[in-house]
């Protein structure tokens, strides 16, 4: 017999059936559909039981409360804390990554020297006790040469702020510095309109308004504290000025696209139109004010609408429309500061935006711009006097001798220009404080890196426009998972070598207890203290004598100009606000970055938006890649075309281009903040950048 | 050449069919098919199971019987935590509760108060109902909310004297008491296998639907 082609084709038809008629091939489909939704290396929850651990975000200065879930010793969860009046049970996508960066390959594991040439990422490890000795050392070293040495401090106020203050007091400095937000502009408007007293704050009484008038503030987008300012956005009436029609834009009632930087003339071309169609609160102004009539002839001579329009480029009607829905609405309140408010405005537009709010009755009033009483410290710190000025210093060549960083990342965040990147590297010692290997960190010659927000306790007042002083506390939901050490610890212990009459106590928490005071039980009972509302309401306040508010009229420009020769730069380019993109010191957790748009960032590159009319007249496309240019840096984006954005102006993404962190981190985009440069307020001394004339050319 | 002068054809020279040696032939080819499909069902029925499943065996024995004659209930080691979540297999801690100190003499007794209690070691058992963490399973929907009994998904295990091998699928890395013992599929008590379709069809059959998706695939 001779066994051919048909008696193979008769095994193999035999196998076949063989196999259909067996469990094999519909077993292994099974088997092979739960292995894809099981790969081995996903990460998964150890099992046992779950519990929460309380604690305080510090990631923005929204002031959130977190509940942490955890599953033996290992956090697997960030919500919200449901008992925070902040944030209600919510958080945020940053919040919620949080994880990533405890557990993340960008935390530094202890303290460390530079080995290799700066920047080079080359370090030897240090005991704790030998790195204090080396910063004891270099502090001392430089004690001589007063005000050289400078801190950056990510608090304004609190336990560690004050013991990085003394620490400068004890090498005879006065530069303690903070990164300067829209408050530091609004506490200034303050102290001129209303009376400051030392520690007093602005807030916004968002939760008792019926309209925000919100000038350019990113409102749904990370302003304030964005889980209560997302959830405002939604509820109540919004007229949204601001050049692009951003998310809070496309949520607003009425959205008004004025002019990049415009909007603190905006506001004063509706407060002049208020006043032409006497729709002023005559009865407030009459009682509680001073100054109008100066500040009216002024506002009338230089601002009406009519005026006005020439900078803004809006039409004398649309400001009368907001002027009649501001006025008509019972209690409406205007906010200010661009974007997420991290970046200052003029004295001169806060002003301009008080008198606006002044006009309507709308300050120290349920629903209006309100005074925040001090937080009730038992040990008083100083404010940094002429703290614009001192903060440029940090980027000027030769002024600092040592620099010392807790959680600013100045590298990232002051580094406006190629020209003061360069000044900061050349600042001959650099001292990090950092948990994570930031910007500022990887440039460092030593780091004495610090317990991340999860690992514990500190209190963190919140400077967030609320309406209230408060206060909550970082708890640690774990014990540190690297050699890290809590920087009020190690500011205690470095500080007795310097002074020790200026750090008596034995450890950070008997200090912090001690300097909370009054406040101490309930943030030890609860995480949270919240003092009283610092205004009249209701019958008192008719009765009362309120706190009189004078109009003042600004003087330095409301609007900066942008830098740059606009035959060489013919675009503006702004900053984008997302709230998935954390535009602070600290950046985006891995699974962040992965939520972000392909119309922000697409393979590691970042996207400009522009209208389509001015790509067509500069010849680009979507998906085009250029190479968009300021005076102060040159970065490769990708051009996304969208209506939205006013013809003439360029939005980028503030937040990405990180140098440092990790490889899921790092190098993703272009940072806005380097190219953003400085537009200096010569009332403050700060820099109010709001954008920078810019070009876009393909390639 | 034929007498009929007709040409022969191709089919024709190959013998008509009916013939005995084509019979033959058409017997071979039936065989190989045979052999073909006798071979491969071996292969799926029983050599692919072999290969499927790896088996080993618990740390160390234990028996439900004695357990719950001595504590009452499944409730007693099978608990719901206070936040109404269920604690599954008992850590050290709830065993620790009676076995600080050997009890008895057997072989099992001895290696978990030597080698765990007494090291204060969590003992690695092999979870035999442990659903693919694709699944989101909750106890307390089903014990505290449905009022089901334990034995309806879980069978006699209670009144297991000792504890079977563990059988691991190689591919998943799951308990073959998922897909069942029988590797056809087929079922003849409801504990018998743990699939979408037998959680589908048990909720089809008591409240009416089988639900969503995303009830189960979170």
């Amino acid at each position: 017999m001779k066994i051919n082609r048909r008696h193979f084709l008769a095994l193999g038809m035999g196998a076949t059936a063989g196999t259909m008629l067996s469990p094999l091939p519909w077993k292994l489909t099974d088997d092979a559909s739960i292995w894809t939704q099981n790969w081995a290396w996903t990460p998964v929850p150890e099992i046992g039981e779950s519990y929460y651990a309380g604690g305080a975000c510090t990631l923005c200065p929204g002031g959130c409360s977190l509940s942490v879930r955890k599953v033996g010793t290992r956090v697997v969860k960030i919500e919200g804390n449901e008992e925070s009046p902040i944030n209600t049970g919510d958080l945020c996508g940053v919040g919620i990554s949080a994880t990533q960066l405890l557990y993340g390959p960008s935390r530094i594991e202890g303290p460390m020297i530079r080995a290799g040439k700066r920047g080079e990422g080359k370090w030897r490890r240090l005991s704790w006790e030998g790195a204090e000795a080396q910063l004891a050392e270099k502090l001392s070293a430089l004690s001589g040469s007063k005000k050289s040495v400078v801190a950056l401090s990510a608090s304004k106020q609190g336990s560690v702020a004050l013991l990085i203050q003394r620490l400068l007091a004890a090498v005879g400095s006065d530069r303690f510095l903070t990164l300067p937000s829209v408050h530091d502009t609004l506490e200034a408007a303050m102290a001129l309109t209303m009376g400051r007293e030392p520690g007093e704050g602005v807030g916004f009484d968002t939760e008792n308004t019926d309209l925000i008038l919100s000038l350019g503030s990113s409102v749904a987008e990370g302003w304030g504290s964005p889980v209560r300012m997302v959830k405002t956005a939604a509820a109540k009436t919004m007229i949204q000025v601001e050049p692009r029609l951003s998310t809070t834009a496309s949520m607003a009632d009425i959205w008004v696209p004025a002019k990049p930087g415009t909007e603190g003339v905006f506001a004063l071309s509706v407060a002049a139109a208020m006043i032409q169609e006497k729709l002023y609160d005559h009865l407030f102004v009459a009682t509680a004010t001073e100054g109008f009539d100066a500040f009216s002839a002024w506002l009338l001579e230089n601002y009406t609408p009519k005026k006005a329009e020439a900078v803004t480029g809006v039409s004398p009607a649309l400001v009368k429309k907001v002027a009649v829905a501001f006025a008509g609405a019972r209690r409406p309140v205007a906010i200010c500061g661009r974007g997420k408010g991290d970046t200052p405005i003029s004295l001169a537009e806060a002003l301009s935006v008080f008198a606006l709010n002044a006009l309507k009755g709308s300050v120290q009033r349920d629903g209006g711009l309100v005074k925040v009483g001090a937080i009730p410290y038992t040990l008083a710190m100083a404010e940094t006097d002429d703290l614009g000025a001192k903060l440029a210093a940090v980027t000027e060549k030769g002024r600092t001798e040592l620099l010392m960083d807790w959680g600013t990342n100045p590298f990232y965040t002051l580094a406006t220009s190629q020209e003061a990147a360069d000044a900061l590297a050349a600042i001959p010692t650099i001292i990090s404080f950092s948990p994570y290997m930031d910007e500022t960190a990887a440039m460092a010659d030593l780091i004495l890196p610090d317990h991340t927000h999860l690992e514990k306790i500190q209190d963190v007042p919140v400077r967030a426009g609320l309406e209230r002083p408060l206060v909550t506390l970082a708890q640690p939901a774990v014990d540190p998972v690297m050699t890290t050490k809590h920087t009020g610890e190690m500011l205690i212990s470095v500080g007795k070598e310097l002074d020790a009459d200026a750090f008596p106590w034995d450890d950070y928490e008997s200090y912090l207890e001690e300097s909370c005071g009054e406040m101490w039980e309930a943030l030890s009972e609860g995480g949270l203290w919240q003092g009283d509302i610092a205004w009249k309401r209701g019958l008192e306040r008719m009765l009362g004598t309120s706190d009189r508010f004078t109009f003042v009229i600004p003087e330095g420009p409301v609007f900066l100009s942008a830098n740059g020769d606009a035959s060489r730069y013919p675009l503006t380019l702004v900053p984008r606000s997302s709230l998935r993109i954390s535009s602070g010191a600290v950046a985006d957790a891995p699974f962040t970055m992965k939520t972000i748009e392909d119309t922000v960032l697409l393979k590691g590159v970042s996207l400009v938006e522009m209208n389509p009319v001015t790509a067509k007249e500069a010849g680009l496309h979507e998906g085009d890649t250029a190479t968009l240019t300021t005076s102060f840096g040159m970065v490769p984006v990708k051009v996304t075309l969208f209506d939205g954005v006013m013809p003439g102006v360029v939005a980028l993404s503030k937040g990405l281009g990180h140098t440092a962190f990790d490889e899921y981190i790092g190098g993703k985009g272009s940072s806005y903040t380097a190219l953003s440069g400085a537009m200096v307020d010569s009332a403050t001394g700060f820099n109010c950048t709001w954008g920078a004339r810019a070009s876009l050319k393909r390639g | 050449m034929s007498l009929t002068g007709e040409k022969q054809t191709g089919r024709e020279q190959t013998g008509s069919s009916g013939g005995p040696e084509e019979k033959g032939a058409s017997g071979v080819v039936a065989l190989f098919f045979i052999v073909g499909l006798a071979a491969s069902l071996a292969i799926g029925w029983i050599v692919f199971p072999k290969l499927l499943y790896s088996k080993s065996e618990q740390p160390f024995d234990f028996s439900h019987v004695t357990h719950a004659d001595a504590v009452g209930d499944c409730e007693s080691c099978h608990f719901f935590r206070e936040d109404g979540s269920y604690a599954g297999v008992p850590t050290l801690e709830q065993c620790i509760e009676c076995h600080e100190e050997v009890q008895g003499e057997s072989e099992a007794e001895r290696v978990f108060v030597e080698e765990y209690v007494a090291e204060g070691r969590e003992v690695p058992w092999k979870s035999y109902s442990r659903q693919p963490d694709c699944v989101f399973f909750s106890h307390a929907a089903h014990v505290k909310g449905a009022q089901m009994e334990c034995a309806e998904c879980h069978g006699d295990i209670g009144e297991s004297e000792s504890l079977k091998p563990y059988e691991e699928n190689k591919l998943t890395g799951y308990s073959r008491d998922i897909w069942g013992s029988n590797i056809s599929g087929m079922k003849e008590n409801s504990w018998d296998r743990m699939k979408m379709e037998d959680c589908g069809a048990c909720h089809k059959e008591t409240m009416g639907s089988k639900g969503a998706c995303f009830q189960c695939h979170k």
